[in-house]
């Protein structure tokens, strides 16, 4: 019996399914095989595989990422009258080389012609000097290859063959893949080769008769109901699928586009022999082991552990489809469970079962599949699976032409049907590679690192198959990825009170502070600042007391805060414009002794000290701590959203700021003459970086005046300033806004939000002034920004990014078992270093949590970015491994305003997410809900939180959607401004009411509403080709069929439709005109 | 299930470690170990004083002076 198991085991996975198969049903239908149509030239039917590629090319009429080619150096006497009787005969032969697939009334259609000529096109490049001859033949070759079909017109077979001279000849040959398939290829290839032998003797080959016309197999297929059965198995296997999340390069672009590029690497004969070996030893075939370490490469540096890799089988298993020409393929979707750390051994058992299973079930149709499981078509992405992997055939497609000698010669091809394709080719004992990426979202040099690290895991696994993936991954950083240590930081940083302090001496009388019309010196402020001193310490401030300071952008605040510092103390910044019971809540869980404030701005229980009332000049000024201020004490704590539903307070120590705020001074070259905008609240850290540097170098801080920056800018106070620090998010509105910037502006930096690639290139686009553009990064735990990068044009092309570490400060990008990622690939960032803060104030479990031991002994902080390095080193943020957002710059946990809701009696379930860049809660009502009560739970939440964490629209809805996971389902949560429209919106104009017509008539619906999504109506892809085609003859106007995709209701589409009409109208005008 | 064990630096600042896995240097075994919230737990209870010692002992330093 085990014997038996192993030789089933040892099957490859074809036969295996096929016995499987065999076995399973034993069905009148198998038995009698595929039956001939009664008219063998009557109408047939597309196989679905010609439906699902006839949709594609419809789709992106310019795709010729489906173009099949076969391009050979053909090198002697070349007879191309033989040639040509050989492709004619080829043509006579198989009838899906004269097929073409027009369209009628949005449906495709199968026609093949009675007889169609595909001699060779003679192209003689005899006359091109020798010396460009073979880059106009590579050239001419690419363009041939890179063509796009017309699959209405046809032919869709393509025959050059290039003269180079008389005994140098290229044949190419390009195909649509709707008619051939890899096997076709090698089939007429071989024809070909008897063809042209039996010609050069003027006679005829003598082949046998395919057994099947392609036709044929088509009806039948389609006559076929799809197995339960099947159907059933891929649903519970591809339940919960996510989109492979690989870090690209490049932004995906919202439409995806097939030009690719690829890089080969030759895996070596011994190498080659020792996977086999594995292979063997394991039960597994040559294939597993490839598909699982491909997917080892893809879970390293996707981060992600559930990996679906495509894969196509022959689709030939029956013996009357061996001979005949078209596209037989099927897709499978192996989804490989890399989950817990597996020995790679572990990992090849279930990669073995979940082929075998595919192969079982690859009876049906991808595109029923896709159909059946409702998979909504993003055009951004292929659907289901994004990275590929085939193994083609051992032999080689070649062509045995008499006294030829053939070479290969470059196709030129650059076209990628998937982000990422794997296409290994068996060759005399040794493994030929091609990575093909799609060139919109990866660079050349990515594709080599990561054919070299995927030589480096089968290196590994080859020796020790028990290695678990984690040690697969470390095995994979090559030389080249060890990254560049980061610059020690500064022996000794200054502290920011004393570096004020020196400044106040060295030019008393500069301006310190500009607050509209008022300007404090360095002497005035120092002196203000230390009388405030005096009276902190005589009311008990010293190190580590927490000092509340709550005051207005104003030069009492900037004193305020010099004046805790003087005291040895720690400020805990109050926004007046937060809730007072907010406010008061942070006094008490910081353990704030005093309160420092303006003029009443605050009321709670604490001892107060006006801000405003410095006190007498004791007649000796409180000048800094006797003998220096401790680098371990704080110097500020910050509040920042918690998840948990309480803020949690940052405690920075003076150290910290100390080495920020040295290297800022340096690297930002601030000095006299500087005039640096003060715009951030106190609430964040970001007034550090504004404050600290200009007056530790003696530059003049510009108070931002309460009216919007874009006026302030306006005035001539505004138009002198030098150094800009914003929100990227706000820097942004002001950019489109077209804001008119400083002339003299020499630094803008931007951070807290990620930095679109656009909004980069609209700023060089600007005409901006002559301005370095610094972008950062930093939590609040590390103290103010972790990283910064100098901007140029070129990076508006990519993720712009956030650069290198400061000096002093450590960047690690870790997998979730903590060990490191290569650089390209995903992962979270742990930042350590100088700028660590102590910890979150009185919560010492959440800062063991979060500031975790490193590798060097020292602590780091887990940030929970989701961030990768590029291959030059430098630093790109990802987004976020948990919840938190980020909303026009402020960081905000939704957990946290989820908790203020359920707070509340009226509320029984909340979620908060963001929508459009806005914050939304959905609130289920609870005993206490009833009408109205979005106003009441808005008053609730005003009440509770800083007014950046009210949300913009409450939606009271009746359940909250999860997703099969158990998450919440985000798509499936209504658009506030659809909430009003209950149910079904009648169709406003003419546009809209044929929209709204068709779709009924062609979905099968009774009505179909101005606001509904195509897609949730259960259309799909074909239908939309119908829809399509239908809007298009009713309006007398091209329509793009993709135009469904991205405007999926008809409200939307209408729209484009009258777009598009009035261009069109635009161009008849001007045409008559 | 004990997976995590609760550690402490020079400092006498407190994180978790995973069992198994040598310490980091500078950083001992606080002698007690369990899932990831029993630790953080017992960090919570353990943890009063969350000053970094050489601060603490140098404000005592001070005090006494």
């Amino acid at each position: 019996m085990s014997d038996m198991r192993e030789r089933l085991a040892r099957l490859s996975p074809e036969q295996r399914a096929a016995l499987e198969r065999r076995l399973r049903d034993r069905g009148p239908v198998r038995a009698a095989g595929i039956p001939p149509r009664p008219d063998p030239d009557g109408p047939a039917p597309l196989s679905y595989g010609q439906e699902r590629l006839w949709f594609l090319q419809r789709l992106d009429p310019s795709d010729a990422s489906y173009n099949m080619y076969m391009v050979q150096r053909l090198r002697g006497r070349l007879s191309a009258e033989a040639l040509g009787y050989a492709m004619d005969t080829l043509a006579a032969r198989h009838p899906m080389l004269r097929a073409r697939f027009p369209s009628e009334a949005g449906r495709p259609v199968l026609v093949v012609d009675p007889s169609v000529k595909l001699e060779p096109v003679l192209v003689d490049l005899g006359d091109v000097p020798a010396a460009e001859r073979e880059e106009r033949a590579t050239a001419l070759v690419a363009e041939l290859t890179n063509a796009p079909f017309d699959l209405a017109a046809g032919p869709l077979v393509r025959v050059h063959l290039l003269v180079l001279s008389e005994t140098d000849h290229v044949l190419c040959l390009v195909l649509h893949h709707i008619v051939a398939d890899g096997w076709s290829l090698k089939q007429l290839l071989g024809e070909l080769a008897a063809c042209y032998t039996a010609g050069l003797r003027g006679g005829r080959a003598d082949l046998p008769e395919p057994s099947l016309d392609y036709r044929d197999f088509a009806a039948w297929q389609r006559s076929r109901e799809t197995s339960q059965r099947d159907l059933d198995y891929w649903r519970a296997r591809l339940a919960g699928l996510e989109p492979l999340e690989l870090p690209v390069d490049r932004p995906r672009p919202a439409v995806r586009r097939p030009s690719g590029d690829y890089r080969a690497r030759r895996i070596g004969a011994e190498l080659t022999a020792r996977l086999e070996r594995l292979a063997r030893d394991e039960r597994c075939t040559l294939f597993m082991v490839l598909l699982a370490s491909y997917q080892t490469l893809l879970w390293a540096h996707s981060g992600q552990d559930d990996i679906a890799v495509g894969s196509v089988t022959a689709g030939r298993d029956r013996p009357e489809l061996r001979d005949v020409v078209g596209f037989f393929p099927e897709t499978l979707v192996l989804r490989g469970d890399l989950s817990g750390d597996p020995a790679f051994r572990d990992l090849l058992a279930r990669t073995r079962a979940t082929v075998l299973d595919a192969f079982a079930h690859q009876d049906i149709p991808f595109e029923r599949l896709l159909n059946d499981l409702g998979v909504r078509r993003d055009l951004s992405t292929t659907p289901l699976f994004q990275a590929m992997f085939v193994i083609q055939d051992k032999d080689a497609s070649a062509l045995p032409l008499p006294g030829i000698e053939v070479e290969v010669f470059d196709p030129g091809a650059a076209q990628a049907k998937f982000d990422l394709m794997l296409d290994v080719t068996q060759r005399e004992g040794t493994l030929y590679a091609l990575l093909s990426y799609a060139a919109d979202l990866f660079d050349g040099e990515t594709a080599v690192r990561l054919l070299r690290r995927w030589e480096r895991v089968l290196e590994a696994v080859a020796d020790s198959p028990e290695a678990p993936l984690s040690a697969l991954r470390a095995a994979m950083l090559l030389p080249e990825d060890r990254l560049p240590a980061g610059e020690p930081g500064a022996v000794t940083d200054r502290d920011v009170i004393a570096l004020f302090e020196e400044r106040a001496r060295l030019s008393p009388s500069a301006v310190a502070v500009t607050q509209g019309p008022r300007r404090v010196t360095y002497a005035e402020l120092d002196s203000l600042a230390s009388r405030l001193a005096g009276r902190l310490a005589a009311a008990g401030v010293g190190p580590e007391t927490v000092v509340g300071l709550c005051a207005r952008r104003s030069v009492e605040l900037v004193a305020g805060m010099l004046a805790v510092g003087k005291a040895g103390g720690a400020y805990l910044p109050l926004d007046p414009g937060y809730p007072a019971e907010r406010l008061r809540w942070m006094l008490r869980d910081a353990g704030a002794g005093l309160l420092l404030a303006q003029d009443g701005l605050l009321e709670c229980d604490l001892p107060v000290i006006p801000l405003d009332d410095p006190g007498e000049n004791s007649g000796e000024d409180h000048a800094g701590l006797p003998g220096g201020a401790d680098p371990g004490a704080l110097a500020y704590v910050i509040y920042t959203s918690g998840s948990t539903g309480r803020p949690k307070g940052v405690e920075v120590p003076r150290g910290a700021l100390a080495a920020r705020v040295n290297w800022m001074r340096d690297e930002y070259g601030v000095g006299p003459g500087d005039r640096v905008l003060q715009f951030a609240s106190a609430s964040f850290d970001t007034h550090a970086e504004e404050i600290y540097p200009a007056l530790a170098a003696g530059a003049e801080l510009v108070l931002c005046p309460d009216e919007p920056l874009p006026d302030f800018l306006k005035t001539p106070e505004g138009a002198a300033l030098t150094v800009i620090d914003l929100p990227t998010s706000y820097w942004q509105e002001l950019l489109a806004a077209g804001v008119a910037w400083p002339p003299g502006l020499r630094l803008l930096i931007l951070g807290a939000d990620p930095l679109p690639g656009p909004a980069l290139a609209a700023w060089y686009a600007s005409g901006p002034p002559a301005a370095r553009l610094v972008n950062s990064y930093g939590p609040t735990e590390t103290t103010i920004i972790a990283t910064t990068a100098e901007l140029d044009p070129a990076e508006s092309a990519r993720r712009p990014t956030v650069g290198r570490p400061l000096p002093g400060t450590t960047l690690e990008v870790l997998a979730p078992d903590g060990g490191p990622v290569p650089p390209g690939a995903a992962g979270e960032l742990y930042i350590g270093g100088a700028g660590v803060a102590r910890g979150y104030r009185s919560a010492p479990a959440l800062t063991a949590e979060r500031f975790l031991p490193g590798p060097d002994g020292t602590r780091r902080y887990r940030t929970g970015d989701r961030a990768r390095f590029r291959l030059d080193g430098k630093l790109e943020i990802l987004g976020r491994l948990d919840r938190q957002v980020k909303v026009r710059g402020y960081r905000v946990e939704p957990g946290e305003i989820e908790s203020c809701l359920l707070a509340h009696p009226a509320v029984a379930r909340a979620t908060v997410v963001v929508r459009d860049g806005g914050l939304i809660a959905y609130a289920v009502p609870g005993a206490d809900g009833g009408p109205g009560m979005e106003t009441v739970l808005r008053g609730h939440l005003a009440a509770e939180l800083p007014p950046h964490m009210v949300p913009g629209a409450i939606v009271v809805v009746d359940r909250i959607p999860l997703t099969p996971g158990g998450k919440v389902d985000q798509d499936a949560l209504p658009a506030p401004e659809r909430q009003a429209a209950t149910g079904y919106e009648p169709p406003a104009t003419a546009a809209e009411e044929l929209v709204c017509a068709v779709w009924a008539e062609v979905l099968g619906l009774e009505r179909v509403g101005a606001l509904d999504d195509f897609f949730r109506l259960g259309g799909h892809s074909l239908l939309a080709t119908r829809t399509t085609a239908r809007i298009a003859a009713a309006a007398d106007l091209e329509v793009p069929l993709k135009l469904t995709f991205t405007h999926p209701t008809p409200r939307e589409l209408a729209a484009a439709l009258e777009r598009l009409a009035e261009a069109e109208f635009d161009r008849e005008a001007s045409a008559r005109g | 299930m004990s997976d995590v064990k609760v550690v402490l630096n020079d400092e006498e600042q407190y994180s978790i470690w995973p069992v198994g896995r040598d310490n980091p240097a500078g950083w001992y075994d606080a002698g007690f170990s369990g899932t990831k919230d029993e630790c953080l737990a017992h960090i919570e209870q353990v943890w009063t004083d969350m000053r970094p010692r050489s601060l603490r002992e140098a404000m005592a330093g001070e005090g006494a002076r």
